[in-house]
């Protein structure tokens, strides 16, 4: 798992409420090794046992080149195949664990902003400001990969608008190339500097009608 | 204990007849034997080159990780589960080119793990081409008119930043390198243990005899407690010595200095911790 972050979003977490973690639960998924213990035994949904050295009777290895069952390495180009094989099936699980992104706003819009990370209290400060009936905002904390519904909930609009603080819209390309949406207009800001509200309202105001 | 419960029964060995790797592993497995230490209480953690595919040919755990990078894996293990025998091993153009900046801050953190290096002057899993400790004016492929940069010195680097114990081993001495790494093993805190070896395919010049030629014992009388003088012996380049050149005893292993054993003895990994009052606790510090 990656966890993206920025400047921005490090430079002002001191000015945002703290997270609840008291119903959040710790759930360990190390098991206790048997004698013939396979750190990456072959396992329908690609998901081995983890085990960890010093925790039951088995051996625990593991290795970065490609590796049997046990992790040793390979140079057999079948087991090779079949281990990319399990590696490429995890992402069903991932997939279906997916956080679906936040709708800000009417359910029923015509327009969509779409953000994602730092830039999410900037631009819905944006849309309180502009007050627009049929604007809302679509928020991805995850972005990779997409929930399910994304191009449903994307198609659904008449006009898109994506804001990134990048130069090439990585998100925009991303639901481009995995969600097949087609998003109408770019804000992009790649100055180094995060938004400022104003400067969002100003570029929204721009394009719509 | 045997030597051979280490024994990895039926593999594949990638390394070529007459390689250093072959004594090496063998001296290793004698050294853990006599030491009892079970297979099932040693971690054995590389990064990539061919030294580094010897966690693959011992029965027991390992971690063979990326290019350079068997220091901080292994310090993690030691630290979270000091109840584990760690030895990181690889070979000299991993631990001190890939590996370089690791291996400077592994010796000022000073986890009780025990880091052996197999140096044989050259890049031998890529074919040949100079590694940190090659010879000046060194030929090869990529090297043709010989290498220009003056070798690393790894005895000298782990003296200047006052690793707790610098030695240097040569794999055609079974029963010295042997009672080295039983040393080096048990020590507790950083080990160094560089371990010259020849390279039978792609080093033509540093070989087996060139070793055994240009190394000597340090003798008997070499204080190994004193630092300066230690510092000293590991400058000699004209006959390599071996040995162990500095200890420093009782140091403050990283383990002991981060504080989480101080109270319980409880390795960190088998804590049931509280971990959302300490998360909590840490996110009120941020505003």
């Amino acid at each position: 798992m990656f966890v993206l972050t920025d400047q921005y979003f490090v430079d002002t977490y001191y000015n945002t409420p703290s997270i609840d973690l008291s119903r959040s639960k710790t759930e360990k998924y190390i098991v206790k090794t048997q004698k013939n213990y396979k750190r990456y035994s072959l396992q329908p949904d690609g998901i081995s046992p983890r085990g960890i050295p010093g925790h039951g009777e088995g051996l625990v290895g593991v290795d970065s080149d490609e590796h049997d069952e046990e992790a040793h390495i390979t140079e057999d180009l079948e087991l090779r195949t079949i281990m990319v094989d399990k590696r490429m099936s995890k992402m069903t699980k991932i997939e279906e664990e997916a956080v679906p992104p936040a709708i800000f706003g009417p359910q029923d819009y015509k327009i969509l902003l779409i953000g994602w990370g730092s830039t999410y209290p900037l631009i819905e400060e944006a849309v309180e400001i502009i007050g627009k009936e049929d604007l809302a905002f679509l928020h991805f904390s995850q972005v990779f990969p997409l929930h399910r519904q994304t191009k449903s909930i994307i198609d659904k609009a008449e006009q898109v608008i994506i804001i990134e603080n990048n130069a090439t819209s990585q998100l925009g390309r991303l639901l481009k190339l995995h969600a097949d949406v087609n998003i109408d207009s770019k804000i992009l800001k790649y100055s180094g500097l995060s938004f400022s509200v104003e400067e969002i309202v100003k570029n929204i105001r721009k394009r719509i009608h | 204990m045997e030597a051979k419960v280490y024994d990895a029964g039926e593999i594949d060995i990638a390394w070529c007849p007459g390689c250093g790797n072959f004594s090496i592993l063998q001296i290793l497995k004698l050294a853990l034997a006599e030491l009892e230490v079970q297979p099932k209480s040693l971690v054995m953690v590389s990064g990539i080159g061919q030294a580094a595919k010897i966690p693959h040919y011992m029965n027991c755990h390992y971690f063979n990780g990326l290019h350079g990078r068997a220091l901080p894996p292994a310090t993690g293990i030691k630290v979270v589960n000091p109840e584990l025998t760690v030895i990181a091993e690889s070979g000299d153009g991993d631990m001190y080119g890939e590996g370089g900046n690791h291996l400077i801050h592994a010796i000022r953190r000073n986890p009780d793990i025990t880091n052996i290096v197999h140096d044989n002057m050259v890049y031998g899993l890529t074919k040949g081409q100079a590694s940190p400790t090659s010879q000046f004016g060194f030929k090869t492929p990529v090297q043709v008119n010989g290498v220009i940069l003056q070798p690393f010195n790894p005895i000298a680097l782990a003296i200047s930043l006052d690793a707790s114990f610098v030695a240097r081993a040569f794999s055609g001495d079974v029963e010295q390198t042997k009672e080295i790494l039983k040393k080096a093993i048990t020590h507790k805190g950083y080990a160094l243990v560089d371990i010259f070896q020849p390279c039978a395919s792609f080093n033509k010049v540093n070989t087996f005899q060139w070793f055994q030629e240009r190394t000597y014992y340090l003798e008997k009388k070499h204080d190994p407690f004193d630092r300066k003088k230690a510092f000293h012996r590991s400058l000699e380049q004209e006959r390599l010595p071996l040995g162990i050149f500095y200890i420093h005893p009782n140091k403050p292993t990283f383990e002991e200095n981060v504080g989480i054993y101080r109270l319980d003895k409880t390795p960190l990994v088998f804590r049931d911790e509280d971990r959302n009052e300490k998360l909590q606790k840490l996110s009120e510090s941020k505003k």
